[in-house]
């Protein structure tokens, strides 16, 4: 045996990762592992993350710790035992309609009606002359996920997201060209897992009970095999073989696997001491693990986005709150500055009193007034000045006989003046009548309606009308 | 469910603060109208007794004691002394409209024309009550003579009598 010193592989993290959705100073990753509970507190720092608190816990302890702990947002890695993985071949459809048929072949494969998977297209192959989409599936039982989930819940916390152990270690693997593959190895207690990863995505999943909890002459005949097969099967093949965790350090090997053997070591972009990083790799990469990978079911979905749309409306309600008191401290110094002057005004109030009680003494006098001058405003024709103009007018031969006025409407006299002439002469006659006639017509506001000259008794009769204007 | 309850604490309270805000506005509102409403209102009891003053004295009537058939009758007693030969008849006080009325028919001899003027003049010289001539006849009999009758009416302003200071 010989000890082998390995390449070093920088952990790197995924632009799909569920890192860009938490709050990092209120979200704790714990990662339920085989002996114990790993927990990781860490703060956002540029791209990456810097671990604040990193503690080991039992699991009987894990009630004490979500009970004391105030952080209300965590990101649970579990390592299912009882999962469904494998390849499966669907056809070809609108990626919309995939997972669909995915959930419906789940189904049929594992008779379970409530199954929480997630799937990764690997290649498209022609089976039986047909073009079909060859799938990697993994899925694990809602009644599980809700068991662990459901602890948090109970003391009112919230898990953003839940990763199978693969899921979150193969976020930290970090491939050189789009196509790369890799093959990475980590050990859970007694057993070591097996996966392949591409771009964060894992393609495939093995697990086996290891001899020895350091990497083994074992474990390397495993690798080649699972290597072997993976070609046969899905054509891909690793361009290095990643070790993570605890198998990360130098180990005694006599064989060698087909593929250059690397180990996972901390990157920049994770502040956290050295020695504690293999020990914590599974919640520190859970910060890093795609959200396609998340495993939480519709149901916890659905309540967490409902915690986050009353989280909203909680902070719209502060803010209109804060608005309304707002408000009211100026509806409140608006009105006290009003009730102030009302005061001002309510102390002259015995001189609107005096006032009123002033006027209501000449209520009678007002009442009596408006009629009164109203009266003596009414326009009345003056029938004196009329008289006195007709006083004007030249006769000559001619003799009133009688002069009759009647009022008719509004301010309009009718007047009827008849009379005879002593003229010897018609023409005498004529010319009396039309002097008065034209005498009368410029009498301001009189106008003649008719006129008559009887030259038989030589009796006249005119018609007038007079209507002052103002 | 805090912040919700605090809103619902801080609307209902927006809400009781709005409502006497508003009613306190109105309040305010209506005081300084009255009291700017005083000054007008002092200005119109100067205007009432300056009125009252001058009916007082053109017309020696009081305003807020009014005998409106007295008045009339006063008028009356002052035409039948102009009128001295003069046929006076007077019917019943009349309403119409707005106005009380006392038709009065007149009949007298004139001597000549500037006789008439006087008499029309005289009667339109009337303001308050005033006499309204509804119909005047000059004729001239079979002797000569002339007689001027005139049918018309002492008009008063259906004034309230008896009011009280």
């Amino acid at each position: 045996m010989h000890s082998v010193e390995l390449d070093r592989h920088l952990c790197y993290n995924c632009s799909n990762s569920v890192l860009k959705e938490i709050s990092l100073d209120k979200t704790i990753a714990v990662s339920f592992e085989e002996l114990n509970i790993k927990i990781v507190q860490a703060s956002s720092k540029g791209s990456g993350i810097s671990v604040e608190r990193a503690e080991v816990i039992e699991y009987d302890e894990l009630d004490d710790f979500l009970r004391r702990e105030k952080a209300s947002e965590f990101i649970v890695t579990y390592d299912f035992k009882e999962a469904y993985h494998g390849f499966l071949s669907i056809p070809i459809t609108k990626s919309k309609y995939q997972r669909k048929i995915v959930a419906s072949e789940l189904k049929r494969i594992t008779k379970r009606d409530n199954l929480s998977f997630t799937y990764v297209p690997i290649d498209q192959r022609i089976v039986d002359k047909k073009k079909v989409l060859e799938i990697f599936y993994f899925g694990v039982d809602n009644e599980v996920i809700q068991d662990v989930v459901g602890r948090f819940y109970d003391y009112n916390k919230v898990v953003k997201a839940v990763f199978p152990t693969v899921f979150s270690a193969a976020s930290l693997i970090q491939s050189g060209t789009p196509d790369e593959a890799n093959m990475g190895l980590f050990s859970t207690g007694e057993e070591k897992i097996i996966f392949f990863t591409r771009q964060g995505s894992v393609y495939f999943i093995r697990n086996y009970e290891s001899v020895d909890a350091e990497l083994s002459d074992f474990d390397i005949q495993n690798i080649n095999m699972t290597i072997s097969y993976c070609y046969q099967n899905i054509q891909i093949n690793p361009s290095s073989v990643v070790l993570l965790g605890n198998l990360s350090e130098s180990s005694n090997i006599n064989t060698m696997t087909n593929v250059p053997l690397s180990s996972l070591y901390k990157g920049k972009n994770i502040e956290f001491d050295s020695a504690k990083f293999n020990e914590y790799f599974l919640p520190i990469a859970s910060f890093f693990a795609p959200k396609p990978s998340n495993m939480l079911s519709d149901d916890f979905k659905n309540i967490n986005r409902l915690i986050h749309y009353m989280g909203y409306a909680s902070k719209a309600f502060a803010m209109l709150a804060v608005l309304c008191i707002g408000l009211i401290c100026y509806g409140v110094m608006d009105s006290m500055d009003k009730r102030n002057r009302l005061n001002d005004v309510m102390s002259g109030q015995s001189a609107v009193l005096m006032t009123h009680a002033e006027n209501l003494k000449r209520e009678n006098v007002l009442r009596n007034i408006t009629p009164a001058v109203g009266f003596l405003n009414r326009p009345a024709p003056e029938l004196h000045e009329l008289l006195a103009d007709f006083a004007e007018i030249d006769m000559r031969e001619l003799k009133f006989r009688l002069l009759e006025v009647r009022a008719e409407a509004s301010n309009t006299y009718s007047v009827t003046i008849e009379g005879i002439s002593h003229a010897d002469k018609y023409f005498s006659l004529q010319s009396a009548f039309d002097n008065v006639i034209a005498a009368m017509q410029k009498i301001k506001d009189l106008s003649v309606k008719s006129k008559s000259l009887n030259l038989g008794d030589k009796s006249f009769r005119i018609e007038l009308e007079y209507r002052k204007t103002g | 469910m805090i912040s919700g309850i605090a809103f619902g604490v801080a609307l209902f309270s927006l809400i009781a603060v709005g409502r006497y805000h508003s009613h306190i506005t109105a309040v305010l509102s209506d005081m300084e109208t009255i009291v700017l409403n005083k000054d007008k209102v002092q200005k119109q009891i100067q205007e009432i007794d300056a009125l009252d003053r001058y009916f007082k004295r053109e017309f020696n009537l009081d305003l807020t004691n009014v005998n409106m058939e007295g008045f009339v009758f006063r008028a009356l007693d002052d035409l039948k002394a102009h009128f001295q030969n003069a046929v006076i008849n007077v019917n019943r006080f009349e309403n119409s409209g707005d106005a009380r009325e006392l038709p009065v028919a007149i009949s007298t001899p004139v001597r000549n024309y500037a006789t008439v003027l006087d008499y029309v003049h005289y009667l339109e010289s009337f303001t308050l009550p005033d006499f309204e001539i509804r119909q005047m006849t000059i004729s001239r009999g079979q002797v000569g003579e002339v007689t001027m009758s005139i049918n018309g009416s002492f008009v008063m302003p259906a004034l309230q009598a008896g009011a009280q200071t």
